[in-house]
This record gives C-alpha cells, structure tokens and sequence, in this order.
C-alpha cells in the first residue's frame, strides 16, 4: 500500500515551481520532487504543510493508493 | 547532499589510508624502541615522514572550508564536531542518514566476525606484512562507511 500525491498537480494549477514550494514549505527542492515522484512520503507535519499553501484538505491531495509500482 | 557526502566519504577513506600510513610510521618506531630496552641494542634511530599528517592537515583545512562556506548560521563546537555527511536540510535528508547509519551498523555486525577471524591469522601473515592487524582493524570504519555511503546514494536516486 501507498501513499499517492496530487503536488505536481497542484503546484502546476497555483504556477509554482517546486523551488517555490520548496521554500514555503522549508524543506529542500529534492524532496519536493520526491514526493511527486511519490519516492518519498512525507511526515504529518510536512503534509498538512503543503496543504496549507494550496489551500486544499488533505484527503484532496494524499490518498492511499494501491500497491507500489515496480521502481 | 548527494555531491557533498561523495566528498566527504572520500576525505574520510583518504584520512584512514594516512591514518594507517602514520600508525606503521610510529609502529616502527615503539618496535626499535622496543628492541633497545629488551633485547639491549644499541640505540634506535627513526624517520617520521611528515606527508600523511600534511594530507591529513590539508584535507581536514579543505573540509572545514567548505562546511564554513555551506553553513547558513554560525559554526558552533557541535557542528564543527559532527561528521560533515550528517548536515541534513530537512526531513528526507535526515529519514535517509536514518537508513544509512542503520546499514552501517549492520555492515558492523557482519564486520567484526570476520575482521576477528583475520585477526586469527597474524602470526602466519605478520612476516610477510608486519602492519597486517594494523590493516585489517582499519577495515572495519571502511566498511562502515562504504555501507552508508551505498545506502545514501541508492536513497537518493
């Protein structure tokens, strides 16, 4: 079981880069684009975070998914 | 994180190479001293090259610098004191030090046995290469390292 992101989504509708949200949300542009490429899931803290800054809930941008893909 | 701890992995197996060039130096050294006051022979003279401590001076001014150029805040004893790999900038830096220090201990349990077991052959390996044990306990933060630096760079791609 997973957990899966709608961040690039969204950071695409508010025109942010991942730097930009990355610096929002003080952590580093890597981790970003980890946790879009769901590599990385990210604590509560973090989580609830980026909600924050798209203004959206949380069950709106993290769901459980399905099994992981083969990477 | 990627590049800096590639760097700093480097630096550290490149300070125990001169770590154990210097210990055969001083090895050396206690054993003619040795000789002198057991088996009664006239003097000892030694030669201590200075080039492993000018590597390790040079390598620890050039690792300092550019943990000084890195930090954003000022250099407290406790940085300048923690190994410059653990410089995590978030959350995922610090979860994948995490999984790296748990490889590297681990790698310690494999480790041991067999560096104690080599360690059993001393005295058949000691003519031919008297720093031998020297080596091989020398081993053992190499492993260490190698495990966490493998752990960090499979992390991070």
């Amino acid at each position: 079981m997973v957990i899966r992101n709608r961040v690039r989504e969204l950071r695409a509708v508010h025109q942010m880069t991942q730097e930009e949200l990355a610096t929002k949300v003080t952590v580093t542009r890597q981790t970003i684009a980890a946790i879009e490429k769901q590599d990385y899931v990210p604590s509560l803290l973090l989580g609830l975070t980026i909600c924050q800054v798209f203004n959206v809930k949380m069950e709106e941008l993290f769901w459980l998914g399905g099994e992981k893909d083969g990477k | 994180m990627g590049s800096r701890t590639t760097w700093f992995i480097a630096v550290n197996v490149l300070s125990l190479i001169c770590i154990g060039w210097a210990a055969a130096i001083f090895l050396d050294a206690n054993q003619a001293f040795a000789n002198m006051v057991y088996r009664k022979t006239e003097g000892f003279d030694i030669t201590i090259p200075l080039a492993p401590f000018f590597i390790m001076f040079l390598l620890a001014a050039i690792s300092f610098y550019l943990v000084k150029r890195s930090s954003k805040d000022s250099l407290t004893f406790k940085k300048i004191m923690l190994p410059p790999e653990f410089s995590e900038q978030d959350e995922r830096e610090r979860s994948i030090t995490a999984n790296a220090c748990r490889n590297a201990y681990i790698s310690l349990t494999y480790t041991l046995p067999v560096v104690i077991v080599l360690m059993t052959l001393q005295p058949l390996v000691n003519p031919v290469t008297p720093y031998f044990f020297l080596w091989i306990v020398l081993l053992i933060p190499f492993i260490q390292w190698i495990s966490y630096y493998i752990t960090i760079r499979k992390l991070q791609n």
